[in-house]
């Protein structure tokens, strides 16, 4: 859920990296972190268990000047992706803003991209929302591997709206296709926020006007 | 659906947590979300990864809120981080906000639940003004459209 302060000129929003274990997630965020310019970035957290894997989520805060006057922050959060670890991802998707699905293209990864599809529908619906009302982009990774699924059959299993969402073949190790979900999925979480922001109604406080249209 | 904090309320809500902070003698006093977004603070120590701690802060403290909800206790009102030198008390506040005290050697977690109790009751009534759409209709949002919202330090080599 986006926060506006007036006091501090600052808009923050969360998007959260989710999909099946192993997927690329936290891989992701570390390339971020490694690629982006300096300035626009806060410190990695990064909680896993000893063999790498997400514990409990990764959090790296972001910084723009998007919007002009204010200083908006991007959180971002991954989930851990092992079934057993869904109320731990319950807990990271309350007040999502947008999403990145980072799915696996190997073949053998089908099932899990799509249970793990699935997995987020429910508790997005849980959490008394929808996939429908949040922003979301896909990644289709790893496409280095020589065993992977081609994009269009990915598409029919996770990209089956009438209208399609953006989706992005990646290669998340050598940062590839990372900054392009980063920047479509944070231009979609924009323009639902001032979407909402305008179908709002009633008076406005003077010290939160800056300027009327 | 959005939070909006205008400058009067997040004053009103700053100076009672300045109080908490001299009368506990803490050494740092944040109001987040569930999100681990930082709704107000105040501090004497200078924290250079302030959103690192209040993301894992939260985290930790709802987790910790879903474990009291899993083994049948409707909520633990407060939880202690007791440390040798630097301590955290966290409590629930209105609008699923949680309340983090980091405090010292030079205080008590008696003093410090003392206070913060009072000052989750004194910030409730402020806390339930943080307001969704309406408070910033109108609100002129203007997106530069001349820039990607991220940039990278070096662009990739081009191959293939
Ligand atoms: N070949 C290849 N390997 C990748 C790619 N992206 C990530 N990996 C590897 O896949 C493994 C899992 O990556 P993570 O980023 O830890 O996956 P995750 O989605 O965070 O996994 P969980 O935390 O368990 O949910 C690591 O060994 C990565 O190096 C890619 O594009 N190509
Ligand atoms: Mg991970």
């Amino acid at each position: 859920m986006a926060f506006v302060n007036m006091a501090r000129k600052e808009i923050a929003f969360k998007i959260v990296y989710y999909g099946p274990a192993l997927g690329g997630k936290t891989t992701n965020l570390e390339q971020i972190h490694g690629a982006i310019q300096p300035e626009s970035r806060g410190e990695l957290t990064i909680l896993s268990t000893r063999q790498d894997r997400t514990l409990f989520f990764d959090f790296l805060p972001l910084r723009s000047d998007i919007i002009r006057g204010f200083s908006s922050k991007f959180q971002l959060y991954t989930v851990p992706g092992q079934t057993i670890y869904n109320e731990t991802r319950k807990l990271v998707l309350r007040h999502v803003d947008g999403i990145v699905f980072v799915a696996d293209s190997q073949w053998e990864k089908m099932e899990d991209n799509t249970l793990s599809f699935q997995n987020m529908q429910d508790n997005l619906r849980e959490q008394n929302t929808s996939i429908d009302q949040i922003p979301y982009a896909l990644q289709y990774n790893k496409r280095d591997l020589p065993n992977i699924a081609p994009v269009h059959y990915m598409d029919f299993l996770l990209n089956r709206r009438r209208v399609r969402v953006p989706r992005f073949e990646s290669i998340a190790i050598e940062c590839r296709g990372v900054f392009e979900a980063l920047n479509t999925v944070s231009r979609m979480v924009l323009a639902a926020f001032i979407r909402e922001h305008r179908l709002g109604h009633g008076e406005l406080p003077e010290d939160v006007c800056i300027s009327k249209e | 659906m959005y939070y909006s904090m205008t400058r009067e309320l997040s004053e009103k809500i700053e100076t009672l947590l300045s109080d908490l902070l001299v009368r506990a003698e803490a050494d740092a006093v944040f109001l987040c979300d569930r999100g681990g977004n930082i709704m107000a603070q105040k501090t004497t120590e200078h924290y250079v990864h302030e959103e690192n701690i209040a993301a894992l802060a939260a985290g930790s403290f709802f987790a910790t809120r879903e474990l009291a909800r899993l083994i049948g206790e409707p909520e633990f009102k407060y939880i202690f981080h007791r440390g040798d030198r630097t301590s955290i008390y966290m409590q629930h506040t209105p609008l699923d906000m949680l309340l983090m005290v980091v405090f010292g050697k030079a205080s008590n977690p008696g003093i410090v639940r003392l206070y913060a109790e009072e000052t989750v009751r004194s910030l409730a009534p402020h806390i339930e003004k943080i307001a969704g759409p309406d408070e910033t209709v109108g609100l002129n949002i203007e997106i530069d459209r001349s820039q990607e919202p991220f940039k990278r330090a070096t662009e990739p080599e081009k191959t293939g």
